[in-house]
């Protein structure tokens, strides 16, 4: 897709996966067995056929860099374009429950003013989906809006946080009021932003122009001021979005994956989620591996029972152990005789014969990264019972 | 161009009519191996783990999905900006053009490629075998040995060395006699066709092999054997770990489950000697709420609702419900219908078994020697 640019937000909502988020942004949470959560977002522009795009970088880059490094995966090694990355200011106070911050964007506004591109695309990178723009920059080019929408109809839930922003339209589509969710309307139904516009870059630097650095400084936010103005329009996503807002919503959002038709949609559709590349071996069953309805990447030695799991790359299962309902991310060493139900375990964590580890199927309990677990020094105080 | 000290002529462009539909459509370095590898994975792997980066290969035969699985190299981190990866097809020339003959007469071919590099060696590698092998340390035996030409040797046992050229040595490692298949022989070192040169040695002996019109222009029939007789120094190298010709469906289906052994003699979990390949993302595998998998090994995208016992699946491949895969081999792209029962057998790439089918020997038991069926697609 010509004359359209990308720009990624990885610095948003850092601080709620915990201890997941703890040495790395939202944007580098494995997801998946063999995922990062900004690789859909990203994967969605590249198939889009957008061939530049610029990364909002959080404070702590290290692990997104490391992932990223020149976005070859991406195909996004370009001499034309390409990635770019884009620093944010210094917002740590800030960031904490905002994102797609006006700030960051002006912060970078050469990018926007060297880019030849007539629009661009703006995505967040906590949502899992696997979608692409062209019918939405369609729609905006053909219908001349000013700035387009996508959202999905969903009902509230409890856990949903109340900066989720809610939109009315009219019948010809056109936005009318954006809405911060209030806390009555919990449980109701409603078309719910999913944090992804497609603006025209004239445009987009003219707001950045106007912004005066205090009020509403997320982006998506301001829109509501913008409605009578502006040829705001919004168009209905109708496949499958996991929002990750928690430790428990990342976790049942993994889960979904267990599910065909989710993972179908999101993995087995011509459109691709692209990663890096690690190049793994396959994955070794041994004599005594038992696992059923679970998700495995690849390079992993499984010698135990594993059930309705997600396994990532490179994990280690030992003989006689049980992993049930748990999330086991890359390089976990899992001995034998261990029982683990609703965990989740961060990379490079052991777990030495004979522990047991048990979290609540709505409330897992979360092991930090590279922690060493053996059966005596269980307590849930130290690896706490994590609420979402 | 950059002067080299090394590089490395990967012959690739063989028909390996032993493996039967297997190089139906595809050239037997591109042959699925492993699960997730193509036989030239593990030659170029080397490469790359041996501080080689350059590479010439020599396709020919039905050369489409090797070319385009090789590219410019960049899946073994090869693509270098001085050296990387070329592909030499044959090519026109003043008199016309002529396929490759023999293994030798492809590099004469490529005498211009080889001279621009200007190396001081030139190592000769198949694009068939199994191994993983740090040529760096047969390179600094050949440096040691002031060898001009040094061959690669392993150990076979004595009952089968029948079946190999087999090299004699003297106790210092020099070649002291060739005998091709010999009846009686008198040493089990068998040459792996992998060989390192002087480049000028090579030069010349190629043009000179080209001018003899009996030459098969074979490495081991003609060239070597002339070298020796022109009093050449010649030493073998042991070579001591895990190598495999799978040039026959036999050899290539043990090369295969050897992988499933509990210590199997190739580590593919080894990072320090990583084995690449070039796969595009695929989905994390996924197995089904009542399927089974047992010493087996297992690759991205594939769903496994059935049994798995003893297999190896490649990318891509699904096992439909109530199906028993057992000491067989799926290609990538496979579909196993439901209720399909799958013995030692290797099952093209893309082919599909349909459901409730048998597929290899009835009477099938693990301990006694049988068939091994193999299923590809005809067209």
């Amino acid at each position: 897709m010509k004359n359209v640019t990308g720009i990624i937000f990885s610095t948003c909502y850092d601080d709620i996966l915990m201890s997941l988020t703890k040495e790395r942004p939202i944007s580098t949470v494995p997801f998946g067995g063999r995922y990062r959560l900004i690789d859909f977002a990203l994967s969605n522009m590249v198939n889009t056929g957008i061939r530049t795009v610029g990364i909002v970088t959080p404070q702590n880059y290290r692990s997104l860099l490391d992932h990223i490094r020149s976005g070859k995966d991406w195909f996004l090694d370009r001499k034309s374009g390409g990635l770019f990355i884009l620093p944010s200011g210094n917002n740590t106070e800030e960031s904490s429950g905002s994102n797609s911050l006006l700030r960051d964007m002006l912060n970078n506004l050469d990018f926007l003013r060297k880019s030849r591109d007539e629009y661009i695309v703006i995505s967040s990178c906590n949502i899992v989906m696997n979608t692409n723009y062209r019918e939405a920059l369609n729609f905006h080019i053909s219908n001349d809006n000013d700035i387009t929408l996508i959202y999905k109809e969903e009902r509230l839930k409890e856990n949903d946080r109340e900066d989720v922003l809610l939109i009315e339209q009219a019948e010809d589509r056109r936005v009318t009021a954006v809405l911060c969710n209030e806390k009555e309307s919990l449980y109701r139904a409603g078309k719910v932003l999913l944090d992804i516009a497609i603006i025209n870059r004239e445009l987009l630097i003219e707001i950045l122009k106007d912004y005066d650095g205090q009020e509403k400084p997320n982006f998506f936010e301001l829109l509501g001021q913008l409605v009578d103005e502006l040829r705001i329009y919004a168009l209905e996503f109708r496949g499958y979005t996991g929002r990750i807002l928690s430790i428990n919503s990342y976790f049942q959002h993994s889960m979904d994956l267990l599910n065909p038709r989710v993972r179908t949609e999101l993995f087995m559709k011509r459109d691709k989620i692209h990663t890096k590349i690690t190049d793994n071996p396959p994955t070794k069953y041994g004599e005594n591996a038992l696992v059923a309805n679970s998700l495995v990447g690849s390079g992993c030695k499984i010698d135990g029972h594993v059930k309705n799991s997600i396994l990532f790359r490179e994990a280690e299962i030992g003989k006689g152990s049980v992993v049930n309902n748990s999330i086991i991310m890359q390089k976990n060493i899992i001995g034998e005789s261990v029982l683990l139900e609703n965990v989740i375990l961060d990379k490079f964590v052991t777990i030495k014969d004979g522990t047991i580890l048990r979290g609540e199927k709505d409330n897992p309990l979360t092991i930090d990264k590279g922690a060493i677990i053996g059966p005596e020094e269980v307590s849930h105080e130290k690896y706490n019972l994590r609420s979402g | 161009m950059k002067k080299k000290s090394i590089i490395a002529m990967l012959l690739a462009g063989g028909q390996g009519s032993r493996l039967g539909g297997l190089t139906r459509k595809i050239a037997k370095p591109a042959v699925s191996f492993g699960g997730k590898y193509r036989i030239i994975d593990f030659t170029l792997s080397n490469c790359v783990n041996s501080g080689i980066d350059t590479v010439g290969i020599l396709t020919q035969y039905k050369p489409m999905l090797l070319n385009s699985y090789i590219g410019i190299g960049t899946a073994w981190d090869l693509d270098f900006p001085q050296g990387g990866v070329h592909v030499l097809p044959p090519y026109m020339e003043e008199d016309g053009g002529n396929w490759y003959k023999g293994t030798a007469n492809a590099i004469y071919h490529n005498i211009d490629f080889i001279d621009s590099y200007d190396p001081e060696y030139v190592l000769i590698l198949s694009g068939d075998h199994i191994y993983k092998m740090d040529y760096s340390k047969m390179l600094r035996f050949h440096r040691e040995k002031e060898s001009e030409l040094t061959i690669a040797v392993i150990e076979v046992p004595w009952e089968e060395a029948s079946r190999f050229g087999i090299i004699t040595t003297d106790e210092n490692d020099r070649v002291i006699k060739f005998s091709e298949k010999p009846k009686n022989p008198d040493s089990n070192l068998a040459s792996m066709g992998i060989y390192i040169f002087n480049w000028p040695v090579l030069r010349e002996a190629l043009i000179e092999d080209d001018e003899n019109s009996q030459s098969h222009n074979d490495f081991g029939k003609n060239v070597i054997p002339m070298l020796y007789n022109q009093g050449k120094s010649i030493f073998a190298y042991k070579f001591r770990g895990y190598w495999k010709d799978v040039g026959t469906i036999e050899s290539y289906y043990e090369a295969n489950m050897d992988l499933l052994k509990e210590s199997p003699g190739l580590d593919i979990y080894d990072r320090d000697f990583r084995v690449f390949s070039n796969l595009n993302v695929l989905a994390p595998q996924y197995i089904g709420p009542k399927a089974k998998v047992i010493n087996s090994l297992v690759s991205n995208d594939c769903t496994v609702l059935g049994e798995v016992k003893n297999s190896i699946l490649a990318p891509g491949v699904f096992i439909g419900e109530d199906a028993v895969v057992k000491d067989s081999i799926i290609l990538p792209g496979a579909i196993i219908s439901k209720k399909a029962f799958v013995t030692k057998s290797i099952i093209g790439e893309n082919y599909r078994v349909l459901p409730g089918s048998i597929v290899g020997d009835r009477g099938y038991r693990r301990d006694l020697p049988s068939q091994i069926t193999l299923l590809t697609d005809t067209f």
